[in-house]
């Protein structure tokens, strides 16, 4: 069986605190030197305003397209009371299915909860489960939190092979690589 | 402004650069021709007959007058123009995204190119503040103009700035806007171009070309704001990561997989990353968040912020320092957009949200610890609308002052809402009476850069006082981690020490376990104003132990238990002995 394991906020949770290029091993030995220097400072990632809600998700085993498969999604909220709601919506190769694509979970006890969803995609590469979570019941506004939790299926290196086909990039005479994009244009 | 990019000037393109408008060229035009019809009605005779001069003939008729000469084999002409984009705004109902009111708003301070057929600079320009450009070319040549997605600024008198939007997905490609391939023609003309939404009626058919531009307008108003108040400011170059293809989703960020719209360092360049995944999150029209990590940008490149970032919420008890740096993003978003409703749009169609009302949450929690607290705090500070204790109307200068002084930058504690008012009193932009009141409001009682006299605890009596004082060969000190309110950034996960050295020595800090759940990792940070100096954190132990030389002055040290920090570990409730011998 194979364990694809999809990190979400979760990650931005437990590892905002990012040392660049060195970790916590490697602090220590520096720190066994007695007179550290030179160590990495600290670099913050912020997470924009929202839920105190995160997600991990991990693939149950491989498969292909057209092939059902299962992400197991660990759910972490951070409330004491109130209600999560949580949708889960596919795309237009990628069909989540199942009775349990929304859910609502009661926060006022645990704080971990587990989420399997059942997808099926038309096409090999990586995809996406969009996943809303909202909460209710919470003393103040509503927050809400995006997610996407990643699902492999088949032949990734072919399907990350092929060309993509929604951006147009050139590069000018100078070597800049650009993005180019059409205006709507008015001559007069 | 005006300038070209490859540097080159000729002297008709100096000399007609002089007459920028159509009505001066025109005159320059008419005026030549009037002198070539006087030089040609005296012409006839040269004066050499002296002999019998016959009688003169009847004059001729006066010649007609010459048509304007064509502009010259190699003249120039001047292309001018606006520049917009689409702007979806955010519902003030759903807090969703409204395409049915989509205007088109100028594209302020972007660089403009005017190319040839082979992509080369001809002339380049940058937006004004209506978004107006003008640039010159030669006549009669095949020319395209480009909208790079880039602000620069630099000069006398204005701030510095260079921001631009990136597609991480596309190894980091700028974008650009084409009109184009059109001969300049002989005469001035204007070509306007604009960044169209790609909104299709219900979902996103085309290129969505404005979303870079979106970006840069909010920010625009940001660096604008802060101008405002310091026209000699340098904002350190920043980039905005945004594709179509960035996911909420944490991974490979050249992958789109950005987890979500941040701020944080790449390769050491500040960036904002943000979110622009169609039907589920996208950022782009979402002003608060972008000004938010704008926000985030500020204070990390031009003021100061000891955030350790992570997940956060207004309503959950956090770690003072995130609780200052998110409460001054949702207040600065708030301040820069004149628009005390923070939303943010997300879903299917981007029709959904959820709106955060700077003026009141409807919290009931408030405190040093709380981001609800601290926006409204620095929010009331700025808005010229008296409710409750706030009586302040300053606006944005005091605030921007206090966060760039020294009082601020240089605290010698972590910086948090009470190095945030220390710095704000010493603006005397309000009596100290009417600020005191203000943050009381909010249960903020503390005073000075180490919250003297603090007596809102939270509910963890163990986190006051919020800097505790420790001394060399003094007493120990009582640290504790707690879990009571989640993990890595929340309130009681880490405490804090404030320590004077007064000679340079070698010291020894000792944290070790007293009380609580055994199996601990203990952990310990050592900064010098906003500099971290010295890590204390070695594995799981019953005690840690770090010998640093360290010179006169004062530090701050963050005490912590690892695994209520690290992801994946048991967390608990445990409390140390700190000394520093």
């Amino acid at each position: 069986m194979t364990s694809l394991r999809s990190s979400t906020a979760l990650a931005l949770l437990m590892s905002g605190f990012i040392l660049v290029g060195c970790t916590k091993s490697q602090l220590t030995e520096t720190k066994l030197q007695k007179a550290p220097p030179n160590f990495a400072e600290p670099i913050v990632r912020t997470v924009k305003t929202g839920a105190a809600v995160s997600l991990d998700g991990t693939q149950r085993f491989a498969v292909t397209a057209g092939q059902n498969g299962t992400v197991d999604i660990e759910v972490l909220e951070g409330y004491e009371e109130g209600t999560l709601i949580l949708e889960a919506t596919g795309s237009e190769q990628l069909d989540v299915f199942g009775a349990n694509r929304t859910l609502s979970l009661d926060m006022t006890s645990v704080q971990t909860h587990a989420w399997p969803l059942q997808f099926n995609a038309s096409s090999d590469g990586v995809h996406y489960i969009g996943i809303q979570a909202r909460t209710e019941g919470v003393e103040g506004p509503n927050l809400s939190r995006a997610f996407a939790v990643r699902v492999e299926v088949g032949d990734l290196a072919a399907a990350a092979a092929k060309p993509r086909q929604d951006v147009e990039i050139q590069a000018t005479p100078e070597g800049e690589s650009v993005v180019v994009m059409q205006a709507e244009e008015t001559i007069e | 402004m005006h300038h070209r990019t490859d540097g080159s000037t000729t002297n008709s393109g100096v000399f007609l650069r002089t007459l920028r408008s159509r009505t001066s060229r025109m005159a320059l035009i008419l005026a030549t021709g009037m002198v070539l019809g006087a030089c040609g009605g005296g012409g006839g005779s040269d004066g050499s007959n002296i002999v019998s001069p016959p009688p003169p003939p009847p004059p001729p008729p006066p010649p007609p007058p010459p048509p304007p000469p064509p502009p010259p084999s190699g003249g120039t002409v001047n292309i001018s123009g606006l520049v917009s984009f689409d702007l979806v705004p955010v519902s003030n109902v759903t807090s969703g995204l409204d395409y049915n009111a989509i205007s088109q708003e100028p594209v302020r301070g972007v660089s403009v190119q005017a190319l040839d057929s082979s992509n080369t600079v001809l002339d380049s320009d940058t937006t004004d503040a209506s978004g107006n450009y003008e640039v010159t070319v030669n006549s009669d040549t095949d020319v395209r103009i480009r909208v790079r997605s880039e602000m620069i600024q630099s000069g006398d008198g204005l701030a510095d700035w260079d921001v631009r939007v990136l597609d991480n997905t596309s190894s980091d490609a700028i974008y650009v806007l084409d009109g184009s391939l059109t001969s300049s023609g002989s005469a001035d003309s204007v070509r306007n171009l604009n960044a169209g939404s790609g909104w299709g009626g219900a979902s996103y058919t085309g290129t969505r070309a404005a979303a870079p531009f979106a970006l840069l307008n909010f920010i625009y108003e940001g660096l604008t704001d802060f101008e405002t108040e310091d026209a000699s400011i340098t904002f350190p170059a920043m980039q905005v990561y945004w594709s179509v293809n960035n996911v909420p989703s944490s991974g490979d960020v050249t992958n789109g997989e950005i987890g979500t719209s941040s701020y944080t360092r790449i390769n050491s360049v500040p960036t904002l990353l943000i979110l622009g995944d169609a039907d589920n999150d996208t950022d782009e029209y979402d002003k608060h968040v972008v000004v938010h990590e704008f926000g985030h940008y500020f204070e990390d490149q031009v003021g100061r912020s000891n955030s350790m970032g992570g997940q956060h919420s207004i309503s959950v008890r956090l770690d003072p320092r995130i609780a200052m740096s998110e409460g001054w993003g949702n207040a600065l978003s708030a301040m820069v957009l004149e628009d005390q409703f923070y939303r943010d749009s997300f879903g299917a169609s981007q029709a959904s949200g959820f709106n955060i009302d700077l003026e009141g949450t409807g919290i009931s929690l408030s405190g040093w610890f709380v981001e609800a607290s601290v926006q409204e705090v620095i929010y009331d500070l700025w808005d010229s609308v008296d409710d409750g204790a706030d009586v302040i109307s300053a606006g944005l200068g005091p605030i921007y002052r206090a966060v760039t002084s020294s009082e601020f930058v240089d605290s010698d504690n972590a910086v948090t809402i009470f190095a945030f008012l220390d710095a704000y009193r010493a603006q005397a932009a309000a009596s100290d009476a009417d600020i005191t009141a203000l943050a009381a409001a909010e249960d903020i009682n503390g005073t000075g850069q180490d919250a003297s006299g603090e007596t809102n605890d939270g509910g963890l009596s163990t986190v006051l006082p919020v800097f505790k004082p420790i001394t060399v060969g003094g007493a120990a000190v009582e640290v504790c981690s707690n879990d009571n309110f989640g993990t890595y950034n929340r309130l009681g996960n880490r405490q804090y020490l404030s320590l004077d050295i007064t000679s340079t020595a070698t010291y020894t800090f000792t944290m070790t376990r007293t009380s609580g759940d055994t199996d601990r990792d203990p952990d310990f940070l050592i900064y010098g104003q906003d500099t971290l100096l010295a890590t204390g954190i070695a594995g799981p132990a019953e005690s840690e132990t770090l010998a640093q030389q360290l010179t006169a002055g004062t530090y701050w040290i963050e005490t912590r238990d690892d695994r209520n920090i690290s992801d994946g570990l048991t967390s608990g409730d445990a409390c140390y002995d700190f000394t520093v011998q």
